[in-house]
């Protein structure tokens, strides 16, 4: 069914699609996106289970532009809102869009390309077919598909066989507008051949006067014995809402490993697939939200084990303050063939004061008969017993607060891998937990 | 420095200490026995500001305040200090960062300027030295997987870290072999001055042949019944706590 609002969405995505100057297996694929969103329309919460949690209802009617270049006439805003992100290996997108040169200027070592799809799709026609046309056929996430059908353009990051990138490559995502109501569908196709390895970091950064929304689509396929270190830091304006949808497809013995940081945005859904295709291939997928004031963050996981041998950690950590809402969803599926899969699933929250909402659901989907899944859920508040052997050494009971608050969101940071990200993000945890 | 008058506390609406009275003067150090249950552990945590304790009776004035209006915060920048039976573990804080934060806030609370990460640490080093702490120990979380030991020595190393002017050492022997109770000892030796208090509570003598005391008092039943010098101790050794149960069975 088509509502007057999907019509405007609809609208966009074909004039995206006619000034895209891609070949045309990329336009078949997107147009098939389009078809299969309009057939879907957006998820409704009565009829769709997957966004029980989720309202988007009052979100998606908002007559949003997707022809807004750059967030802001302020020069130096976008200093201000990367926070320390702009290293050495930084690509700046603004609202979906990246100029040629930006991405020519980047000095990646032999073996590593990063392009634009508008520049280089004919070069990438081999990964692209999995990456668009079975991904326009499959998906089912009308918000993937809007994507697909209406980005502006895509990044595509290639590693060579047995290249390994030598630091961490950054994609800052900058979205917002300085007026009007806008929207951005950012897309990030990394393709990893055997043997290679890769730290990319994507942080969805903004500014922004008026309700916005991000629309991001991050696609991994990790190549046989290939090491992904994917990070997704949501950093956005307090205006946008953020939704976001990676999936990661793992060949034999390969790793990959996300870890998701929610601190910023109004209403936020995370769609976090892997595939485990390959034998003994392995997943970490970590998380950690901080959520207050009114901000509503769903986080939705699945990972599919759907050959033998297949290992898979997992630990979602939320903060939630104030009238905060979280939702956390895990789902495991493991196939009948998929024997010896080890599977753990852990999500621990900590709720500041009363008022605030936890929904956390493990969702396991065994078909195998000798595998190893355990998972286990807690929501809790502060140590009494902590704060009071920390007060009792002359810390204050807001200083005592803060300090077990964050050490608790901390496990998930540290873990990240990128200790400069690590550090600006303890950092930043502090000034979130001040301004509390 | 501390005057206890008639403490009545009770757990629960379960009366714990009955009319307690102690006097502690700068540059004394007391020793508190008494048998399981007879409110050692509730004098320790009330004294420092612990939850779920109703007093309901008597006074506590430590160093011109009354000590029960003050928060546990509060009581330790006056410099009060208890160093817990059992330290609690919290992981995530590292021991150098939570002790930096303590000694800040002692200092800020008495007009003193903060000491920055390199003065911080020169001085840990220092009191670590006496309680043969490692670097490595410095670094960890604050407790987490410390073993017994270990945990009681950094109770001690946070005591000269903060400088208290009233130390209370809540049965900081037990679980301690014998080489362990000579360096937490040491610790405690090293504060000692003419300004500065302890209280040490204890089951056992065994530790204040280490830490001499001045005083000895026999808590029995949530009073103390009975006051001696240093001898006493000795003769509660000797006797075991079966004498003042029945001369003071209530």
């Amino acid at each position: 069914m088509t509502s007057d609002f999907t019509g405007r969405y609809i609208d966009q995505a074909r004039r995206a699609q006619a000034t895209s100057g891609a070949p045309g297996f990329v336009a078949s694929a997107r147009a098939l996106a389009l078809q299969r969103f309009e057939a879907l329309g957006f998820p409704q919460r009565r009829k769709n289970e997957a966004w029980k949690y989720t309202n988007v209802l009052p979100l998606v009617k908002v007559d949003f532009d997707d022809d807004v270049a750059y967030p802001t006439s302020d020069p130096t805003a976008l200093e201000r809102h990367a926070r320390g992100l702009l290293w050495a290996k930084a690509l700046v997108v603004t609202n979906g869009r990246v100029d040629r040169e930006r991405v020519d200027s980047l000095k990646l070592p032999a073996g590593v390309r990063l392009e634009r799809l508008r520049d280089a799709a004919d070069a990438h026609a081999d990964v692209l077919e999995a990456a668009l046309s079975r991904f326009a056929d499959q998906e089912t996430n009308p918000f993937a598909l809007l994507n697909t059908a209406a980005f502006h353009d895509a990044l595509i990051l290639r590693v060579a066989k047995g290249v390994a990138l030598d630091e961490p490559l950054c994609v800052v995502h900058f979205s917002g507008s300085q007026r009007d109501p806008s929207i951005a569908h950012p897309r990030l196709l990394v393709v990893c051949d055997e043997s290679s390895e890769a730290t990319v970091i994507e942080a969805f950064v903004g500014h922004s006067e008026a309700p916005c929304l991000t629309n991001a689509v991050s696609e991994v396929f990790v190549g046989a014995n290939a090491t992904i270190n994917h990070l997704h830091v949501q950093w956005e304006a307090p205006q946008t809402a953020h939704v976001s949808t990676t999936n990661a497809y793992v060949r034999r013995d390969g790793r990959y490993r996300q870890q998701l940081i929610n601190l910023g945005g109004s209403l936020v859904r995370n769609n976090v697939r892997t595939l485990l295709q390959g034998e003994n291939a392995e997943c970490t997928l970590n998380g950690l939200s901080m959520v207050r004031g009114t901000q509503h963050v769903d986080n939705q996981t699945s990972i599919e084990h759907l050959v033998p041998n297949g290992n898979s950690w997992q630990l979602y950590k939320g903060v939630v303050s104030d009238q905060g809402t979280l939702v956390f969803n895990g789902r495991i599926f493991v196939e009948k063939d998929a024997q010896k899969t080890d599977a753990k699933q852990q999500n621990n929250n900590l709720l500041l004061n009363e008022g605030t909402t936890i929904n956390s659901k493990p969702q396991l989907e065994i078909f195998a008969d000798d595998v190893k899944c355990t998972h286990g859920a807690t929501v809790g508040r502060l140590d009494a017993e902590g704060l009071f052997y920390l007060r009792a050494r002359g810390i204050g009971e807001a200083e005592a607060r803060n300090m077990l608050t964050h050490a608790f969101a901390s496990e998930v940071i540290d873990a990240c891998g990128v200790d400069d990200l690590a550090e600006l993000l303890s950092e930043t945890l502090r000034g979130w937990l001040n301004e509390g | 420095m501390l005057e206890i008058k008639d403490l009545h506390v009770e757990v629960d609406g379960k009366p714990i200490l009955r009319g307690l009275s102690l006097s502690v003067k700068a540059g004394e150090v007391h020793a508190i026995m008494g048998p399981n249950g007879s409110g050692k552990s509730t004098l320790a945590h009330v004294l420092a500001g612990r939850d779920g304790y109703q007093v309901t009776a008597g006074s506590i004035r430590y160093q011109g305040h009354d000590l029960l209006e003050l928060a546990p915060e509060d009581r330790a920048r006056e410099g009060l200090f208890l160093a817990f039976q059992y330290p609690v573990e919290i992981p995530g804080v590292s021991n150098m960062y939570f002790l930096k934060a303590a000694l800040n806030a002692k200092r800020v609370h008495r007009g003193e300027t903060e000491v920055d990460a390199f003065e911080f640490l020169k001085i840990a080093r220092d009191r670590a030295k006496v309680l043969e702490i490692d670097d490595s120990m410095l670094k960890r979380a604050l407790n987490e997987g410390f073993s017994g030991g270990e945990k009681k020595r950094n109770e001690i190393f946070q005591m000269l870290m903060l400088d208290p002017l009233l130390a209370i050492l809540d049965e900081t022997d037990s679980g301690l072999d014998i080489d362990a109770l000579q360096v937490v000892s040491r610790g405690v030796n090293t504060l000692r001055s003419p300004e500065n208090a302890v209280i040490v509570i204890t089951h056992y003598q065994r530790l204040l042949n280490h830490i001499v005391p001045d005083f000895t008092h026999v808590l029995y039943n949530g009073r103390i019944v009975k006051s001696g010098d240093k001898g006493l101790a000795l003769e509660l050794e000797e006797r075991g706590y079966g004498w003042v149960e029945q001369e003071f069975a209530a």
